[in-house]
């Protein structure tokens, strides 16, 4: 029970966090509640809000949400309160009161309210200016403007979620999927290995590079602050060009325009 | 890119409207507007996907092949909106006598937001951690032909993640790009945010007219404030509103921020007027709601249950009831199946 309202008191916090949104979406329930006098909108715009924080807060429905939508995402079912419905509703029964100029006033008024409360979203907090149509960073279109199409490779981690999609030709050793083997101390076979290893600040080439041939690696991307144990040129790869922030090497064996991909057509 | 956001833009929303015409017609509903016309098309359309795209999934059809099909019954759909002629010129006309008492502080206030919203947007970038898996599902849909059997991160092939093969939003816009030749990622990120903030607060002026039927000045109003709710809730990432303006590309963002408001407006038109047309209508959202998100195939039905009790205890029958049984039964029917697939 204490671990349910842990959960739950958790993600409540998160969503309203930061902003007097909730408590204003109350004070909005019970004007509704008071003023309202059509039962099928005080019924949808007042009680329906309060029955949803019912059904979250509790412990039995909760459980059961818990467990059907899975417990890191049971702050969704918040998405079924909806504030830009009731807050607007009653700010427009009070609107409904005040007639002519003074209707405006009030209007302006709520309008400074709900900009006050609320946090706002539109903010440099969240958005960065985007320099490209793929609204991607634009180190990653650096690098994927100087790789061919149709190779596979290992790509730092800062590039990984990026690369295919900007370019869905190249296919990628590691996926998110792989970011479990951080933190591992025993690594179990050479795909784990290999991960552990592209992760390191001084990476080990001959831990590396073998690896990265034998899995069919041809382009390897490591950010430019990395150093290296040994020789690219004795383990069968080269220098293929830098970016500011990353340095590209290739297979020596690669020719130009072959098809690397693995596990494609 | 201009261009292209534009072409896609009148596609989606003349394509739906005429579809929603379509469906209009079937259900033998009469003087709804435009508006009602584009949010029926865009419910028809996704739902319809739903019913197309699941058993092709299952049953591992090319990218090709599903659009092809779902391109003609789209085209079908728009050939039979274009037979509502009289119905589409009835409500330009009316819009046109009426268009003057929408010139409100209230709507003029809500226009000067969304267009600010849809600039930033348009200028900025939001990074999605989860647009490595959704956006790529979207490319290598497109790039290999292949629906969902191929994982998105790495390009290898993969057995279905069955959490997320009964909801595959992202092909919605691979066929977009497809029809456009655009890659996915641009798509999401920089076309889709047009399509989908108008058509959100579109729901939100339908809300409006149902609730101030008569006072086109409070619709405004209500309006403008619904905007500058999306623009100034928590600015948390779990608020379901924030959706909209970070990621109005994902399943999720669309689930919360239009089809959540879309189901209370279908409820609202249950609520005034129990014919078969309006349960159809919102049957046919909850369906729309199972390809955003899985967690469509649970929230939809357990929002419309839920409104359904309440309503039915108020009203004390057991018929509405039923009705609002019926209509979450395609949630259901997936809903049993996701658990079948998943445990």
């Amino acid at each position: 029970m204490q671990d349910f309202f842990r959960t739950a008191g958790a993600d409540f916090t998160d969503t309203f966090k930061g902003a007097w949104i909730f408590p204003l979406l109350i004070l909005c329930i019970i004007w509704i509640l008071w003023q309202e006098k059509d039962r099928m909108k005080r019924l949808l715009t007042g009680i329906l809000p309060l029955v949803f924080l019912f059904l979250y807060w509790c412990p039995l429905t909760g459980k059961l949400f818990m467990k059907i939508l899975g417990e890191n995402v049971y702050w969704r079912i918040l998405w079924l309160i909806l504030p830009a419905v009731t807050i607007p509703y009653a700010g427009c029964l009070l609107l409904g009161k005040v007639k002519g100029i003074l209707r405006y006033g009030v209007f302006l008024a709520g309008l400074a309210v709900l900009a006050l409360c609320g946090k706002k979203v539109l903010s440099e907090e969240w958005f960065a200016p985007s320099t490209n149509v793929y609204k991607l960073p634009q180190n990653v279109v650096a690098v994927c403007d100087l790789l061919p199409e149709n190779i596979h490779a290992l790509v730092s981690n800062r590039l990984m979620p990026y690369i295919r999609q900007y370019d869905p030709s190249i296919t990628l050793e590691f996926g998110r999927n792989a970011m479990i083997y951080n933190g591992m101390e025993e690594p179990k076979d050479d795909s784990q290995i290999l991960y552990l290893e592209a992760q390191k600040q001084e990476i080990d080439l001959e831990i590396l590079a073998p690896l990265a041939k034998q899995r069919g690696c041809t382009f390897l991307i490591f950010s430019a602050n990395r150093t290296y144990i040994g020789d690219w040129e004795a383990y069968g790869y080269k220098k293929y060009a830098d970016t500011d922030e990353f340095c590209i090497f290739v297979d020596e064996d690669y020719q130009t325009g072959e098809d690397t991909r693995k596990w494609e057509d | 890119m201009r261009l292209e956001i534009l072409l896609t833009a009148a596609f989606f929303f003349v394509g739906t409207c005429l579809s929603g015409y379509g469906m209009r017609r079937l259900l033998k509903l009469k003087n709804e507007g435009i508006l009602f016309s584009v949010m029926a098309g865009i419910m028809f359309w996704w739902a319809l996907m739903e019913l197309v795209l699941v058993p092709m999934t299952m049953r591992l059809a090319g990218f090709r092949a599903f659009v092809n099909l779902y391109s003609a019954l789209i085209a079908v759909s728009c050939a039979a909106g274009l037979f509502c002629w009289k119905d589409i010129l009835a409500d330009i006309r009316s819009l046109i006598g009426n268009g003057r008492q929408y010139l409100t502080l209230g709507h003029a206030v809500a226009l000067i937001l969304i267009c600010y919203q849809l600039y930033f947007i348009h200028h900025h970038m939001y990074l999605e951690w989860d647009d490595t898996y959704y956006v790529n599902l979207a490319n290598t849909a497109v790039y290999t032909d292949k629906i969902y059997w191929v994982y998105p991160e790495t390009g290898a092939f993969a057995d279905f993640d069955k959490r997320y093969v009964l909801s595959l939003w992202p092909i919605f816009y691979a066929w977009l790009s497809s029809i456009f030749h655009v890659l996915p990622t641009i798509m999401a990120h920089t076309i889709l945010p047009w399509l989908m903030i108008p058509a959100a607060y579109t729901v939100y002026g339908l809300i409006a007219k149902q609730m101030f039927a008569e006072n086109t000045q409070l619709q405004g109003m209500f309006l403008s404030f619904a905007v500058l709710m999306h623009l100034y809730m928590s600015g948390e990432h779990t608020a379901g509103l924030t959706f909209l303006s970070i990621t109005p590309w994902v399943g999720k963002g669309v689930l919360a921020a239009v089809l959540l408001p879309m189901l209370f407006y279908c409820t609202v038109r249950t609520s005034r007027e129990g014919k078969a047309a309006n349960w159809i209508f919102l049957g046919l959202t909850c369906l729309a709601g199972c390809l955003l998100s899985s967690m469509g195939i649970l929230l939809s039905p357990v929002f419309t249950g839920t409104v359904v009790c309440l309503q039915a205890l108020q009203k004390k029958s057991m018929q509405y009831l039923l009705c609002g049984a019926a209509a979450c039964l395609p949630c259901i029917i997936l809903g049993i199946y996701y658990i079948y697939l998943t445990h």
